[in-house]
């Protein structure tokens, strides 16, 4: 399996580490509520269709989010976690 | 006061090695220095060195600077311009890293066993951060059959350790061909 690294182009997945579900990028504020905190760590769901994965790319020290379909395996493109903000 | 001495990171290693058409040496001792531009500094950093390397890229200016990583080159040699400091966070790497060149006919036969990229399609010069076998690497690309690679210096003896495994099988291949 090849992954789209914004900084490298497209490399071969042994250099990547998967994190998960891009949703550990929206991080609560301090003052959230417990559900929040809650929702942020353990709650996903578990989209049949596009999804969107947190990788890191260690050769060269890129955080990207991965967009991804889980019905095809189809991978669609990424950014990089620094410029999405 | 202390008097350390230097010694090659590739001591007791029997370099170079030389099988078939490929040939590893190692890669004479040089000042490594990391800079990492500043937030909002790549602009000026870039005019005081002469440029900035994007990704991938080698820039030779009075120094040979290298792409290494995300806001991250290396300057090989001496004589870094004065009060780069202003623009960039600078730390010296001479002795942290190992490098070996890897040239010959069969050099990229050697690395497609090690390296899973195409090296075919890099420019000259160009660097890529990647993976030889399990080892981090920083590979510039010299020449369609050059390429410098350097690794942690603690890894040198597994660098040369594969790529002599690999330089064996290739010239073995060719022996039956």
């Amino acid at each position: 399996m090849y992954l789209p690294c914004p900084c490298c182009g497209w490399r071969d997945m042994r250099e990547f580490t998967c994190i998960g579900a891009a949703d550990y990028c929206d991080r609560p504020e301090a003052d959230a509520p417990p559900e929040a905190w809650d929702n942020y760590l353990h709650l996903r769901d578990n989209p049949a269709g596009p999804a969107r994965d947190l990788w890191y790319h260690a050769p060269c020290g890129t955080w990207l989010e991965v967009a991804r379909d889980t019905v095809t395996h189809a991978v669609t493109g990424s950014t990089a976690v620094e410029e999405a903000g | 006061m202390i008097e350390l001495s230097a010694s090659d990171p590739f001591a007791g290693l029997h370099l170079p090695l030389v099988h078939g058409a490929a040939r590893l040496d190692s890669v004479p001792p040089v000042r490594i220095t990391a800079i990492a531009p500043l937030p909002g500094q790549t602009e000026a950093l870039a005019s005081a060195l002469g440029g900035f390397p994007a990704p991938g890229e080698v820039l030779d200016t009075t120094l040979r600077l290298v792409w290494v990583g995300r806001g991250q080159a290396f300057a090989f040699g001496e004589g870094l311009p004065e009060g780069l400091e202003r623009h960039a966070a600078l730390s010296d790497q001479s002795d942290g890293w190992a490098g070996a060149q890897l040239e010959g006919a069969d050099a990229q036969a050697v690395l497609a066993r090690l390296v899973a990229m195409d090296l075919r399609a890099l420019a000259v010069p160009s660097s890529v951060r990647t993976l030889l076998g399990h080892l981090p690497l920083l590979l510039v690309k010299q020449s369609e059959t050059a390429f410098d690679l350097w690794t942690y210096r603690s890894m040198a003896g597994s660098l040369s350790h594969e790529l002599d495994r690999a330089m064996r099988m290739v010239a073995a291949r060719r022996a039956l061909a």
